[in-house]
């Protein structure tokens, strides 16, 4: 799909809706023999790739299974005992190993965090801006996605995160997804304002509208 | 269509050249303050977008856009990062910062004279970068 997430941001900088579209990501399993040629260490209590990309196994892979047992945060039932995986790794007498490697994932904490980062960016890069009365970032664009942003006048924002050969038609995308937001959630009389938003018939509207928009986009490709 | 302002950090996070054309909007905060500030959201910005990727591989933030300026960045594997700041619409300013940086290495890199973390005061450099932007169809 074009669109990789959606997310709705209040006022605070809190998210309080995310969607997430389908991502096709296969691990990747080899057998390995002594010593390693790719290095490993701890990133946020994941066993991470920070060196020595091949086979399909690139930078910020993660282990998630050792000899076709799952790795639970950096540990691994090996032998019937439970070691950490480093140590498992670094032993010679392990190997042959086979090791399957993850593509990287985004948790919901780490969402949490990232919508807290971007409120502040946002108002940073409004701050330093060179010229007169500028809004915060509205698109952001790197090498893998593009991020669009549309802040409410009541300052709701609504973030879409599409792939680069997404640009047209996100403008109206996001304004849409605001109508949405303003039926589904702000007519809602169970619903707090600023709370995350639970309904199963927004999550409905915003899937039919994000399948309606990678079918026009499509077409304009 | 206007190039209205120019960073230069080195690895450390000092800024060793700071330029500006048409800044139309002047800091509310002292300069050095800005300058911090700046390096602050360019880190935030780099950190934000590894971890909002699930692609593999390096992340690198190209650009940025607000309703009246873009922000334009360049990062080199050896940390030198450049920040040029313009009009939405201007045109192939990529292009001129991957120019600005062949003319820092010409002129600053390869003078053996200079310290590399201290502030650019280097006069064929400074020449150069004023030629580079105000010879470009944006300026």
């Amino acid at each position: 799909m074009l669109i990789q997430h959606v997310f709705i941001i209040n006022r605070a900088g809190s998210l309080i809706y995310d969607w997430d579209g389908k991502v096709d990501s296969t691990g990747v399993e080899k057998t390995f023999s002594y010593p390693l040629d790719i290095v490993l260490d701890i990133i946020d209590q994941k066993v991470t790739v920070v060196f020595g990309e091949r086979d399909g196994i690139g930078l910020r892979y993660t282990v998630s299974a050792i000899n076709g047992i799952p790795v639970q945060a950096c540990k691994v039932i090996f032998g019937g005992v439970e070691k950490m995986v480093l140590d498992v790794i670094q032993e010679e007498a392990s190997y042959p190993l086979s090791i399957r490697f993850q593509a990287p994932t985004i948790t919901t904490n780490e969402k949490i965090i990232l919508s807290s980062t971007f409120h502040s960016l946002y108002t940073i890069a409004a701050q330093l801006s060179p010229a007169l009365k500028s809004s915060g970032i509205e698109v952001l664009t790197t090498n893998h996605f593009k991020l669009y942003c549309y802040q409410s006048t009541t300052g709701v924002k609504f973030v879409v995160v599409g792939s680069l050969s997404l640009s047209s038609g996100v403008d109206g995308l996001l304004r849409r997804i605001y109508e949405l937001y303003a039926d589904f959630a702000l007519k809602n009389p169970f619903y707090s304002i600023d709370m995350p938003i639970r309904c199963q018939r927004f999550d409905d509207a915003i899937r039919c509208l994000i399948e309606r928009q990678d079918k026009f986009s499509m077409l304009t490709i | 269509m206007t190039i209205f302002n120019f960073y230069l950090f080195n690895r450390d996070g000092a800024c060793v050249l700071y330029r500006e054309w048409r800044r139309e909007k002047k800091a509310v905060m002292s300069m050095e303050q800005e300058l911090k500030l700046m390096y602050g959201m360019l880190l935030s910005l780099r950190s934000f977008a590894l971890k909002l990727s699930t692609a593999a591989g390096i992340q690198q933030v190209n650009s940025f856009e607000t309703s009246q300026y873009k922000l334009n960045y360049l990062e080199t594997p050896t940390g030198l990062k450049m920040v040029l700041n313009t009009d939405p619409n201007a045109a192939g300013i990529p292009e001129l910062m991957r120019s600005i940086y062949q003319a820092y290495v010409d002129g600053v890199i390869k003078n053996v004279l200079i310290e590399s973390n201290a502030q650019l005061s280097n006069e064929l450099f400074n020449s150069r970068l004023e030629q580079l932007i105000q010879n470009h169809p944006s300026f």
